[in-house]
């Protein structure tokens, strides 16, 4: 437990050194405070503009970290050769790959809390009443980024080269907000495509399922379905961090 | 590859394949989400709102649909349905009056409620409903998008069917909306009011 700790603080202050992580925290900033311009715009609609617009940004900029940090994580290390400082030692591999993730999940969650937190001082400046919705919606943004970093690092470990492991993962991304609108059209194109839609949906990342942000305003929004997204979110990434368990254990050095 | 490790590879696979499994059956509970994104509304900002359903975030695609609506209809230029810088549908037709002659729309912003003085429906800002609908196909509970639309299309520029479809798009995405129903009254009423009115001779 304690080596799976010292590589996740490791992880994190690697993070915290890495130039490209400090310049997207830094863009996330600048487009939050930008929210401000495009509420002006909406009229009566000010706060709701700023609220959702601040939200996605931390989220797609928590996402941008996320990604470019999971597929360099490991890959690097096996190029400066670095890696072997550490699997020389008498360390599981699991560890180390569960210790990688932590460390970078604890970056990600540390840069999208400094983005809302400046979000909701700015929100507090407008007038906005707060809404336990959206702070229940706050987790979620964490749950979905925390399966992408799992999906990602499985995906660093799968393919050899960083951009490509960078490409799939942002079509995770796209794809798992899919998902309703695969069953959809599948529904529609008869049995076998219903079956083979629901065995592809099954396999990507129902990232719809911690959209809470998104459906604050629906009915039915409530505890249950938070309580169903996190249990889900955690399975999933579980899976994503065994199979790349399963993946790091068979690589050569 | 030796055997003990090879053993641990399936049992780290096997294992993920169980939480998958168990994360798939949570997935089919059920869980509040909008209605499937059928298609893009307008094909002007196709790109835009697919971007912004791809990246999950329909909610914003709705917000940023509210000020382009907005822009549209605080434009001048959209005001006049035959201005060359205007925005308007590749079929719009010139409106004629009786008599054949083409009627001169000299509609400017701010005196729109003048509409209220006659029963013909303006031809100023001929794309408004869709872009009423595109907002509302993003974010069906967008209550303001629809009230703003509706609102605009039926009370300032008299076209009340136009406002009615708005209105009803808006509650098939939330039926439980009163005002939605109170809107439609209101158009209802003016309608008749206006039909009942005997004309001036």
């Amino acid at each position: 437990m304690r080596s799976i700790l010292a590589i996740a603080r490791y992880t994190f202050l690697q993070q915290f050194r890495n130039r490209l992580y400090l310049v997207v925290v830094l863009f996330g900033l600048l487009l939050v405070a930008a929210s401000l311009l495009f509420g002006a715009l909406a009229g009566d609609q000010e706060v709701r503009v700023i609220l959702d617009f601040g939200l996605v940004t931390a989220e797609i900029f928590g996402l941008a970290t996320a990604v470019f940090g999971a597929v360099t994580l490991v890959v690097e290390e096996m190029e400066s050769k670095t890696i072997y400082l550490i699997l020389t030692r008498p360390l599981p591999r699991p560890f180390y790959v569960l210790g990688r993730f932590l460390g970078l999940l604890l970056a990600v969650g540390a840069s999208m809390a400094v983005m809302e937190v400046f979000h909701f001082s700015l929100l507090f400046m407008k007038g906005w009443t707060p809404d336990p919705a959206v702070f229940a919606a706050l987790p979620m943004m964490g749950l979905k980024i925390m399966v992408m970093t799992a999906l990602s690092l499985l995906c660093s470990l799968t393919f050899t080269s960083a951009p490509t492991a960078t490409v799939f993962s942002i079509l995770f991304w796209v794809l798992g907000h899919f998902g309703n609108e695969i069953r959809f059209m599948a529904d529609r194109a008869g049995q076998w495509a219903k079956v083979a839609g629901e065995l592809f949906c099954a396999v990507l990342p129902n990232l719809s399922l911690l959209n809470a942000r998104d459906v604050i305003d629906l009915p039915g929004f409530g505890l249950t379905p938070l309580l169903y997204g996190a249990g889900y979110a955690l399975l999933y990434t579980l899976a994503c961090l065994a199979l790349s368990a399963a993946l790091f254990s068979k690589k050569e050095f | 590859m030796p055997l003990s490790r090879r053993s641990d590879f399936w049992g780290w696979v096997l294992g993920s394949l169980f939480l998958l499994l168990g994360a798939w059956f949570i997935s089919r509970k059920p869980y509040p989400q909008f209605p499937p994104f059928e298609r893009p509304l307008m094909e002007l900002y196709a790109a835009q709102d697919m971007g912004m359903v791809l990246n999950g975030a329909r909610r914003l695609g709705a917000d940023l649909a509210l000020i382009q609506l907005m822009q549209y209809y605080g434009s001048a230029e959209n005001a006049n349905p035959h201005h060359p810088r205007g925005r308007r549908r590749k079929t719009v037709e010139k409106p004629h009056d009786e008599d054949g002659h083409e009627e001169h729309v000299h509609l400017h912003l701010g005196s729109e409620g003048t509409a209220d003085a006659t029963n013909r429906p303006f031809q100023s800002f001929p794309q408004l409903l869709e872009y009423t609908l595109r907002g509302g196909s993003l974010d069906p509970h967008f209550h303001f998008l629809f009230l703003f639309g509706s609102g605009a299309l039926a009370f300032n520029l008299n076209r009340g069917d136009e406002a009615m479809t708005a209105l009803e798009f808006g509650l098939r995405g939330d039926p439980s909306f009163w005002r939605y129903r109170m809107y439609q009254g209101g158009i209802a009423y003016r309608k008749i009011r206006k039909s009942k009115k005997p004309s001036p001779t």
